[in-house]
């Protein structure tokens, strides 16, 4: 991790997961409306939307790991940062439901959801 | 109207498979806790020695002050460095064999290992900037205690340990399968831990959590981990074609050996050996030198590449006349030893990563978590069948299998601050020590359970140990060392500091758990007549 750019590209594949799997929990039942706030069940149409942006976000982040990394390091990195990013959502749901809903209400917004 | 028919359509159907899925699901129920049961405490001793293995050089400064030393200036002069730290080690004994790995960015000392003509060897550490040795680091270390119990439980009569610990990666595999087909609601649940609520359910939270999401890196570092010893787990085709393993070896790795001569020649110098080898590898850092028959006319030098910058861990060898310095052999891998190397590298991180390393370190501590909450929540169900005498030796192995191992850990970290450098057999002792207190927190676990007559009071006094061994260990290596954690810092000693933060933070968390042991355990006994629910079934009620 030698420069300022492979810097970056490692924030912006965290970014990736975090928001990915911010998404991935607004498609379940459970944590579609804590996270938007709206009483009314997530309707199919826009569960597929979150996943759909969801898995998008997922391959940004291939692109973001695979440059600076190569091959081999870039796939590691790529599928152990989703984990992370997996691991961070939960527990930011568990304990700090709060920081999370402006993040989702955004995300929401920017998907016209 | 016609909703209702097709939901009631859909509810046949459902109610089919389920019925289907009963039958399967309860094998695999089977299936699923026997192998939690039977081989958690090695997966756990795996998982645990492993993650804390990630970082066995970073330990190893720690555990080792002398060989705290300053990184040596790049382009060492090989020539001076490398032969006086062998010749010292030799101490005139003619030689059958010696070789030095070389400093690299994790490892700023030489390692020097000899083997004698006559019978046995030595390995000491040396400093690459003189090539002096280093005195006796009086430890095993992380690199030689912590990381061999990761692999085979040092217990190395008849390979043991690695078939223990083999069956055990075999069963994780099978586990893993296992586990996606009992937890019926890990996808709708996929994000979901409820730490509030009684304790089995958070616990099977944790548990879905940590095996879904970690689900890709523990099959890969479970098979992967198989991949390493397979000549050991499944010799039969070595043995049947080769008539000695070396010779398996040096086809399959591309390796080269040949007898002594019994003629004695100088040796050509090793700068240009190594510089011929980086030729051919484009330019990429040396790390050992090996040698074999030194100062006969058949001596064979083997200097193998650098894998800090690649996953495999193919270290590309050139094989070199110790004679003459002429090229010998280097030849590239086959395609099935590609692969093997490969998996083989990516479990065992020999590369420079720091942000890969890291999640190797949060994916091996999520499988800890993973094993131990398996564990934890069958005790608990069992407890609430069987009541308090039908788990007592359970949870006490169980006490010993994961809070102990880390008492066991810290302990010995301690140990190895406090015992006198001057002490015969010292690295012995040490790990004798953590044996010692491995056996003593399962007899605590035991006893402490009889005295209060409640499992859950040997984990909140384990867990308080944790606190303090874990806050001992950095106060007695500034004590011992004047390594203070700032002083480290500022310093730039990384791998001292950060083994120091990592033993705070280890006491931080050691006591949150206890404290939420303890408000449990009121709990519990509040609510003592309620009976806990079997959560499993309630989840399939729900969902069928």
């Amino acid at each position: 991790m030698p420069n300022a750019l492979d810097h970056l590209l490692l924030i912006a594949l965290a970014l990736c997961a975090y928001g990915a799997f911010v998404l991935f929990a607004c498609a379940t039942g459970r944590h579609w409306n804590e996270l938007s706030g709206r009483g009314a069940d997530l309707p199919d149409r826009s569960r597929r939307r979150l996943r759909g942006a969801a898995w998008a976000l997922v391959g940004l982040g291939a692109a973001a790991a695979l440059p600076g990394n190569g091959a081999g390091f870039g796939v590691l990195l790529w599928a152990l940062t989703m984990m992370a990013g997996a691991m961070a959502v939960a527990f930011t749901l568990t304990w700090r439901r709060g920081w999370l809903q402006p993040i989702a209400r955004g995300m929401l917004a920017a998907l016209r959801i | 109207m016609s909703k209702t028919v097709r939901k009631n359509n859909n509810r046949a159907a459902a109610n089919k498979t389920a019925a289907h899925e009963g039958g399967l699901r309860q094998a695999m129920t089977w299936a699923h806790t026997w192998i939690g049961v039977l081989l958690g405490g090695v997966l756990m001793v795996a998982f645990f020695m492993g993650s804390v293995a990630v970082f066995d050089r970073e330990i190893d400064r720690w555990m080792m002050p002398a060989t705290r030393i300053e990184a040596a200036p790049p382009g060492i002069d090989i020539d001076t460095v490398v032969p006086r730290a062998v010749e010292a080690l030799a101490a005139g004994k003619p030689l059958r064999e010696w070789a030095v790995t070389l400093p690299e960015a994790r490892t700023p000392v030489m390692i020097a290992r000899v083997r004698y003509a006559a019978a046995g060897g030595q390995i000491r550490l040396a400093d690459p900037r003189t090539g002096a040795l280093l005195p006796e680091v009086g430890t095993l270390g992380a690199s030689s205690f912590f990381y061999p119990l990761h692999y085979n439980l040092h217990l190395r009569v008849w390979n043991i340990g690695y078939w223990l610990v083999g069956l055990a990666a075999m069963a994780m595999l099978a586990a893993i399968v296992s586990g996606v087909i009992v937890h019926v609601r890990i996808f709708r649940d996929f994000f979901t831990f409820r730490p509030r609520k009684q304790l089995q359910r958070s616990l099977l939270d944790l548990h879905n959590l940590t095996g879904v999401l970690a689900l890709p890196f523990h099959a890969v570092i479970s098979f992967s981990g198989i991949c390493i010893v397979y000549m050991i787990l499944i010799p039969a085709g070595i043995n049947a074609l080769y008539q000695q393993p070396n010779a398996f070896y040096d086809q399959a790795l591309s390796g080269y050996s040949r007898q002594a001569a019994g003629v004695a020649a100088p040796m050509a110098p090793l700068g240009p050996m190594v510089e011929a080898a980086r030729a051919r590898w484009g330019g990429a850092a040396p790390a050992a030198i090996r040698v074999w028959n030194p100062g006969d006319a058949n001596a064979v030098v083997k200097v193998s590449r650098s894998v800090g910058d690649r996953v495999s861990l193919a270290d590309d060898a050139a094989y070199f006349d110790g004679a003459t310095g002429a090229l010998l052999h280097h030849a590239p891998l086959q395609p099935a030893a590609t692969t093997q190397r490969f998996l083989t590298g990516m479990h065992f991180i020999a590369f420079d990563h720091w942000p890969l390393r890291w999640l190797y370190f949060l994916g091996g501590l999520a499988g800890c978590v993973l094993i131990g909450t398996g564990q934890l929540y069958w005790l608990d169900k069992r407890h609430a069948r069987h009541g308090e005498r039908g788990v007592r030796l359970a949870a006490a192995v169980t006490a010993a299998m994961t809070t102990g191992l880390v008492i066991a850990t810290l302990a010995m970290m301690v140990a190895n601050r406090l015992l006198p450098m001057t002490l015969p057999s010292r690295e012995f002792i040490e790990a004798g020590l953590f044996f010692l207190v491995w056996l003593a927190t399962a007899i605590h676990a035991r006893v402490a359970m009889r005295a209060g007559s409640r499992t859950l009071v040997p984990w909140r006094q384990q867990c308080l140990a944790i606190a303090v061994l874990a806050v001992a260990a950095p106060v007695c290596n500034g004590l011992t060392t004047g390594d203070w954690l700032p002083l480290a810092l500022a310093r730039g000693q990384f791998a001292v500091a950060g083994v120091d933060i990592a033993l705070l933070l280890t006491g931080a968390l050691a006591l949150t758990t206890a404290r939420r042991v303890r408000r449990v355990a009121v709990a519990r006994a509040a609510t003592r007549a309620a009976t806990a629910p079997n959560l499993e079934e309630a989840d399939h009620a729900e969902r069928a």
